[in-house]
């Protein structure tokens, strides 16, 4: 699929106080591929997925998505409009069902307007049940193993939460789906898990992933377009191999300023990513 | 007899404000302590009306109701941004103003002496001014009420606002308007309790604020805390039982006359402190909207991920 | 000019009566976090104990003295027994608040059936009488309220500005679980407040005692004005002390220029539009955009 749909970012500037978050990022998210977004901590992932979701205002810049400024709508609207989140605390709904959770992602339930409960209540039915059997085949290919569909979400192992949180993103159907720290906490194989339905989401049917994450193996192993950020700015973007060899990159982690081993000589010794 | 079917009627009155209330605290998790005072609001509209306008106490009815939606909209909006411990005393001020203004504005509310002869409705030809036939009168109108509430407790706008409830971030990353849910929920929840307070008007063809004091806005949210938040089958559970055991406390034998108020608001106080720390979620606790799911047969729906359309199909303008 | 004067002086007068509860009750807030709404049955209470005992000791000053001792003590005690048995195991914010209204409840209907809905009032000829300061006239005992009220916000501001003590309680308003890193024993400062808040309470429930009388059903609009001024006061004493005074001039020039009928939505409506555009505007510095009103944090805090 071709990347010829864009969600953009330009000149994103947005602070705390006198913490700059972001200083002067600019970036491009193509469709149809993962796009890693990495850095250590306090780099301004988080945030930058935050105003690019619109749960942020930058104090400047903007950004686009197919080319139209997008940047003062509201989070609920971005939705709509083809970019949807998760966050870093695992934000289920403890005291909805696994399927009343995947259910309330959909867009335009008749279900929720007053006026077509009381008028139309057949065909608000109708499309309920077409919504729960959508949201059960969701839950059956993204695999929440052993977790039934009337189960209380909050009663699910963290690894189950994580996974329904990214199952709960797809019914939105939006175009660009940004997750933050999708796998932090998880074992390997769940997190393998993940990455391969991530990169299915995105070469079958061209959406644009954004994974905001620590672990650069995770990244590295899924992601065809990768993002490094430090201390709010981006130090480089573009195809794994180009970034892993890029000399800013390479002096940030091997100074390590982050607790995660510095990755250069790894990149060496084991030679070509996943293309 | 005359005491039953007005017991009754004052239940199923109680019952459409602590459902409606049950949809605020319970499903939504919105706090509200300005109950009482919004049945106040209702009650006088739909008094007035009658009585001045010669409006049909049905119509004044419907009119407390759109004018107490919008108190709660108006309300909403004033709070938008207020944090929760300031939001819930914001809720009690309203309580408290609403029925110092009941007092005090003594040219429309007649103060604390109250309005006196509400006329009751005549519809078609009928009238219903008699015990027995405003007793059927309201019995449908709030059958019909209740049944709304009822209904809309199993729908998706519920299952919406119990997301609201449980993340209010979440809920928005998947594209809902938080903010117009709220005002979705306190109107509607607005416009039931000022209806009742209409039909609380015609049962004691009277308005006095004495009936709409900040304690009647705790008894509401003893109703609710005590049946079960988010289950209004619980709520009609706790009306019925709360209010026979309330009265019962009047015929205990050698009860001093004085004793009966105070004890029987010592009762939901006890009541209060039990549920909350003994049995919280309640009597009946909430139910999933969407039940045995796993039961039900996968329709023909697109295969996998198949349903996700790629982004050059779709979208116009955007 | 005179009339100005009178004005602010009265509203000042009516402001400083509630404001000691409110310190009474900001105090228990800001340091336990805790809704105590009680808070307003436990000054009542504490008014009654002051009465039935200076009637045993046949009335009088000394009376009235012993008597306000006795309320202290008793409604410390049921205020920290309430923090210790009731709310530390309820643990969230709702429960609490439920809890407490429902203790609150409880008590002043028990106090109705004791003591009977009458109003109970104690007078003493030299408080009620009219004096002359300056050239304004004004009730004694509104003078020594006012006194008071100076002496307790600034005492309590020079104990938590100036003594250990006085800042362990600071830093535990600041930051609970950092101040029991560095040692402090914020569980006693939390009993403390309390006994604080509660002595606090039980004197606004005295003064209206030698005021204007006092009945159970007091209660309620005690804890309701402490409330408004707590929230206006957001965290810091000072305000909360400052807030009351203005909030009784608010209303005592809100009465004179415009019908008392509408006094209370006035002040509600003045209230309300302060607090929407501190509210707003702070969300507008944040920056955020969403349409959702409330932080995450406080999100999860509300959910019971």
């Amino acid at each position: 699929m071709s990347g010829s749909v864009i969600l953009q970012a330009r000149n994103i500037v947005r602070s705390y106080g006198d913490l700059v978050a972001l200083d002067d990022v600019s970036v491009d998210i193509p469709a149809g591929k993962v796009t890693g977004l990495i850095g250590p901590n306090g780099a301004g992932k988080s945030t930058l997925l935050s105003v690019i979701s619109g749960f942020e205002r930058p104090l400047s810049g903007q950004v686009l998505l197919r080319g139209v400024d997008v940047t003062h709508e509201p989070g609920y609207r971005r939705v709509g409009l083809g970019i949807t989140r998760t966050f870093q605390d695992v934000e289920i709904f403890p005291t909805l069902t696994v399927l009343e959770n995947v259910l309330l992602a959909f867009q335009d339930q008749r279900g929720e307007k007053l006026w077509r409960l009381f008028l139309t209540p057949r065909q608000v039915r109708r499309q309920r049940e077409h919504f729960i059997g959508q949201s059960l085949e969701i839950l059956k290919t993204v695999g929440i193993i052993d977790s039934r569909p009337d189960e209380l979400a909050g009663n699910l192992s963290y690894g189950q939460q994580k996974l329904l949180a990214l199952a709960r993103m797809l019914p939105t159907n939006a175009d660009f789906f940004l997750l933050d720290e999708p796998g932090s906490g998880l074992p390997r194989p769940m997190v393998a898990h993940m990455g391969r339905l991530l990169r299915q989401i995105a070469e079958e049917h061209g959406k644009g992933v954004v994974l905001v994450d620590h672990n650069m193996e995770l990244v590295l192993e899924f992601a065809q377009h990768v993002i490094v950020m430090h201390h709010g700015t981006v130090l480089a973007q573009g195809a794994p191999d180009y970034v892993r060899k890029h000399p800013d990159v390479i002096r940030v982690y091997l100074s390590r300023l982050d607790d995660e081993p510095a990755p250069a000589p790894r990149m060496a010794a084991s030679g070509g990513s996943h293309a | 007899m005359y005491f039953v079917t007005t017991t009754i009627m004052l239940m199923e009155i109680y019952l459409i404000v602590s459902l409606a209330l049950n949809f605020l605290l319970g499903v939504a998790g919105r706090f509200s302590a300005y109950e009482a005072a919004i049945m106040g609001v209702g009650a006088y509209t739909a008094a007035l009306l009658a009585q001045n306008l010669g409006v049909n106490l049905v119509i004044g009815c419907i009119a407390g109701a759109l004018f107490c939606a919008a108190i709660g909209v108006v309300f909403q909006i004033m709070t938008r941004y207020m944090d929760f411990f300031t939001f819930k005393i914001t809720s009690f001020a309203l309580q408290m103003t609403l029925w110092q203004t009941f007092m005090t504005w003594r040219a429309v509310t007649k103060g604390s002496n109250g309005i006196y002869g509400v006329p009751r409705p005549e519809i078609l030809g009928m009238s219903f001014s008699s015990t027995l036939g405003y007793f059927w009168l309201t019995t449908a109108l709030s059958a019909v009420v209740i049944a709304g509430l009822l209904y809309l407790e199993r729908s998706q706008f519920a299952l919406a606002l119990r997301g609201l409830r449980d993340g209010e971030d979440a809920l928005e990353s998947l594209g809902k308007n938080t903010f117009a849910l709220k005002l979705k929920v306190f109107a509607l929840s607005g416009a039931a309790t000022g209806f009742a307070g209409g039909l609380l008007a015609g049962l004691l063809q009277s308005v006095n604020p004495a009936s709409f004091y900040v304690y009647v806005s705790i008894i509401f949210i003893i109703f609710v805390v005590a049946g079960g938040r988010g289950n209004l089958l619980g709520t009609v559970l706790a009306v019925v039982v709360l209010t026979v055991v309330q009265e019962s406390i009047k015929m205990i034998p050698g009860l001093p006359v004085t004793w009966t108020g105070p004890l029987q608001q010592m009762f939901y106080g006890v009541v209060l402190v039990a549920v909350i720390v003994l049995r919280p979620s309640g009597i009946l606790p909430e139910r999933p909207i969407i039940r045995k799911a796993s039961l039900r047969p996968i329709a023909s729906v697109a295969p996998g991920f198949a349903f996700l359309t790629a982004p050059q199909m779709k979208r116009d303008g955007a | 000019m005179q009339l100005l004067v009178e004005l602010l002086i009265a509203g000042s007068v009516a402001g400083v009566k509630v404001g000691i509860a409110a310190l009474g009750f900001a105090l228990i807030f800001f340091v336990s976090r805790e809704m105590h709404f009680a808070f307003g049955a436990l000054a009542v209470l504490g008014a009654y104990v002051c009465y039935w005992i200076a009637i045993a000791l046949a009335g009088g000053g000394l009376g009235v003295a012993v008597g306000a001792l006795g309320a202290f003590l008793v409604t410390a005690l049921i205020s920290i027994a309430m923090h210790k048995y009731l709310y530390l195991r309820l643990g969230s914010v709702t429960p609490v608040l439920m809890a407490s209204i429902g203790v609150g409840i409880i008590l002043e209907n028990a106090l109705q059936i004791i003591a009977t809905p009458d109003i109970r009032i104690i007078t003493f000829p030299s408080l009620t009488q009219i004096v002359e300061v300056g050239f304004v006239r004004i009730r004694a005992l509104d003078v020594y309220v006012v006194v008071l009220f100076g002496l307790i916000a600034l005492g309590l501001d020079l104990f938590l500005n100036r003594t250990r003590l006085g800042q362990g309680l600071g830093a535990t308003i600041e930051d609970a679980e950092m101040a029991e890193l560095i040692g402090i024993r914020t569980e006693r400062m939390r009993a403390g407040a309390y006994f604080a808040g509660a002595v606090l309470g039980s004197i606004t429930g005295i003064i209206q005692l030698l005021d204007t009388g006092v009945r159970p059903a007091n209660g309620f609009l005690i804890l309701l004005y402490a409330l408004i001024i707590t929230i206006m006061g957001r965290g810091s004493l000072r305000a909360v002390a400052a807030w009351s005074i203005m909030f009784g001039i608010a209303r005592s020039l809100w009465s004179w220029q415009f019908a008392t009928d509408y006094t209370e939505l006035a002040v509600f409506g003045m209230m309300v539009a302060y607090l929407m555009v501190r509210d707003y505007w702070a969300r507008y510095k944040k920056g955020r955009l969403s349409s959702s009103g409330t932080e995450r944090a406080a999100t999860a805090a509300t959910s019971h």
